[in-house]
């Protein structure tokens, strides 16, 4: 069977927007699975992404390029930080553009198991936000996504109906805030946005 | 404001009478466990997150998982004692979890109070309290805290809330509750 990265490769060529479904869940150090979620996501090359939490809560993470939203309707509260670099590896951010990936990260194959081939990446940063991060892929398509965080706490990410390429609407990676809802945190423009389209 | 505590009109009285068996029945139960989203602000920064919140008598633990880095930090602890993990490379320690939470994440979060205003009750000591039509609270004012009841569990008995916006200030913590286990 092909490596890892040649999945990998053959997935994200020519692979300038995608859209899916993802359902999440975290397993903590001594195997207590808890916070399972699933929803929506979409993304767009270089750094464009909504990530919409459908259940068993609802939460809309937007990264439009200069900025992340993330609304918690329950909380009536819109948080929303300057999309610097130290987002650059956070694991959402690995998958939006996977052209980018050796960049940030130090990829190396780990295998197979459950039936995918699996690449490993370490990331480069300095503080970097989780111990490791894999991608398992199939012949198709990236079909899971795992990392550990230094508590060990495992989240694995399943992803499923990929749309390569969708027509996205044009406010897809837009966030507004709902009226009467508290938006706290970066809220004016970013000084130093890195450019879009280089 | 510690002026003398004004009579209640009758209606307060016995909506007044009710609170109090409540605070008494749940305090009979000091073992419960949430479930839900907290949300924390001040004027510059907020921070949200699931939330699974375990308290046994005075000993917490007070897990919440953060939606983009995927990070899970976790503080844990009893009287007199506080643990931060999953912060930084290793745990941090303090005596008391309020002020360890403020020191390592900048969040003012009433850790002492908010045992008993997440179960919509009143901590020992002066307060004020507003009920609503049903005799619940709506609104529970204290330590320079007001604490908002928008929304309650009535399949618990006594019911719990599922909605608790508190605001000190600039400073908001709010809990949005899935579900309450109480064993």
């Amino acid at each position: 069977a092909d490596s890892a990265r040649a999945r990998m490769e053959a997935f994200s060529r020519g692979l300038h927007a995608v859209s899916g479904r993802f359902s999440q869940s975290v397993t903590d150090a001594n195997g207590h699975r808890g916070d399972a979620s699933r929803g929506t996501l979409a993304l767009e090359a270089p750094r464009q992404f909504r990530w919409e939490t459908l259940a068993p809560y609802q939460q809309t993470i937007v990264a439009d390029g200069a900025k992340v939203w993330v609304y918690e309707p329950d909380l009536e509260q819109v948080s929303v930080r300057n999309q610097s670099a130290a987002e650059a590896h956070s694991p959402l951010t690995v998958l939006t553009d996977l052209s980018q990936l050796d960049s940030q990260f130090t990829a190396s194959e780990s295998g197979e198991h459950d039936g995918l081939a699996w690449l490993r990446l370490a990331s480069k940063a300095k503080e970097p936000e989780f111990e490791y991060a894999e991608l398992g892929f199939d012949a198709a398509s990236l079909q899971r996504m795992r990392f550990k965080d230094q508590l060990g706490n495992v989240t694995e990410i399943r992803f499923s109906d990929w749309k390569r390429n969708p027509a996205l609407p044009a406010d897809a990676f837009r966030f507004t805030p709902p009226e009467g809802v508290d938006v706290v945190g970066d809220v004016k423009p970013d000084a130093e946005v890195m450019p879009l389209r280089d | 404001c510690a002026g003398p505590r004004v009579r209640p009109p009758p209606a307060d009285a016995d909506a007044l009478a009710r609170q109090a068996a409540r605070e008494t029945a749940l305090a009979m139960s000091p073992g419960w466990t949430l479930h839900g989203r907290l949300g924390v602000a001040d004027a510059r920064d907020s921070g949200s997150g699931s939330l699974e919140w375990r308290q046994r008598g005075e000993d917490f633990r007070f897990s919440v998982h953060a939606p983009v880095t995927g990070k899970t930090w976790v503080l844990s602890g009893g009287r007199g004692h506080a643990v931060l993990e999953g912060l930084r490379e290793h745990a941090v320690e303090g005596d008391d979890a309020t002020a360890l939470l403020e020191r390592e994440l900048g969040w003012k979060v009433p850790l002492a109070q908010l045992p008993y205003w997440a179960r919509g009750l009143r901590t020992p000591g002066e307060a004020r309290i507003e009920f609503r039509a049903d005799g619940l609270p709506a609104q529970i004012e204290q330590d320079g805290w007001k604490v908002r009841y928008l929304a309650w569990d009535t399949t618990h008995d006594p019911p719990l809330p599922s909605k608790v916006f508190a605001s000190r200030g600039d400073y908001k913590v709010r809990l949005a509750i899935r579900d309450w286990s109480l064993p």
